[in-house]
């Protein structure tokens, strides 16, 4: 029996079809799960600037649950206990993201910012 | 570049495009005080002297009366241990006439006077402008501006309140402030009082301010995703 020319070009293309399937899903639920963590760190964010820090800081404090090596959630936990006035905690969490991260300019502005403001007190 | 290449670089991208941003974001933290609240202790509250032009010397009583409360409520607010005192003083008139006046220029009659007393110095006077000013008029026939002639009355209140804290333990003055303010009304007038009420306590808050903790912003960086 003698395949039809369409049908041959659908096996020849079957396996690469079926890798292009596979990393449309796995990119699919890659993306939706950094969409999760995106919300959950937008939300924190925004009762950050409502002045709702403990929910805010709960929200960090999960991600870094999630991701321990997640250097953006623990900076930005370091913000929010800066503003509720727990300096050294604050420090350590600017501390562990830059341990993670190596160098960064956001990062590294809080920390020796915080810093000074030690030292001046 | 065959297609599942570049329908994997488009994955790839769209991945990537979660990148990550800064935020800027400030906040309101507080410093320690110039000089230490626990050392102004308890204040005593003397009843101030006022001087305004208002019709009968009822009225001064009443914002004497008045002076006292609100001393004593913004002493509380700012967390100050205070009571109401009575300290017997001549204020020299020569003196009087002195733009400003220090404590010195006030004679306490009692010598064994002790402790930190408050001391309130408050001038008000109202004074009626009323004349013929340029000013824009519109004009609703021809929908145009032109300039005319206005009768206009206006009414400035005049305010001068001097403040003292005075320790009588250490013989020394723990702060000397001076305020001033002239403000024009047009048509409503406020109620004298309360608008002395109002001046007389955002001054006495800032004549405290060296003794309280300092408000300044804070800029730090959130980084978001």
């Amino acid at each position: 029996m003698k395949m039809s020319l369409q049908w041959h070009f659908v096996f020849y293309m079957k396996n690469k079809i079926i890798a292009v399937l596979i990393l449309l899903l796995s990119s699919l639920f890659f993306s939706c799960a950094g969409n999760i963590v995106k919300q959950e760190n937008t939300y924190a964010m925004k009762m950050m600037g409502k002045g709702i820090l403990k929910e805010a800081e709960f929200r960090f404090r999960q991600q870094i649950a999630e991701d321990p090596d997640n250097w953006a959630a623990h900076n930005n936990l370091g913000v929010c206990l800066e503003e509720q006035g727990f300096h050294k905690e604050a420090l350590a969490e600017y501390e562990t993201a830059l341990s993670i991260i190596g160098a960064n300019k956001g990062v590294e502005y809080n920390y020796n910012n915080l810093l000074e403001e030690l030292k001046d007190e | 570049m065959n297609k599942a290449a570049k329908i994997l670089l488009i994955l790839m991208l769209s991945l990537l495009a979660s990148c990550f941003h800064y935020v800027n974001y400030s906040f309101n933290k507080t410093s320690a005080p110039d000089k230490n609240p626990d050392s102004v202790g308890e204040i005593l509250i003397l009843k101030p002297r006022i001087n305004t032009d208002l019709d009968d010397d009822a009225a001064d009583e009443l914002i004497s009366e008045d002076v006292i409360g609100t001393a004593a409520d913004i002493l509380d607010e700012l967390k100050f241990p205070h009571k109401n005192g009575e300290l017997g003083f001549t204020v020299s008139m020569e003196n009087r006439k002195k733009m400003d006046m220090t404590w010195e220029d006030i004679t306490v009659e009692n010598d064994q006077a002790k402790g930190k007393y408050l001391f309130t110095l408050l001038d008000f006077s109202t004074t009626r402008i009323a004349g013929y000013v340029y000013k824009r008029v519109y004009d609703p026939t021809f929908n145009s501006y032109y300039y005319r002639e206005v009768f206009e009355e206006k009414m400035v209140f005049n305010i001068r309140v001097q403040i003292f804290l005075h320790d009588f333990d250490k013989k020394e003055t723990v702060f000397e402030k001076s305020f001033s303010n002239s403000e024009e009304f047009s048509k409503d007038t406020p109620p004298v009082e309360e608008y002395i009420m109002k001046l007389y306590g955002d001054y006495l808050k800032s004549s405290f301010e060296e003794f309280r903790p300092k408000k300044y912003k804070v800029k730090r960086y959130l980084i978001g995703y």
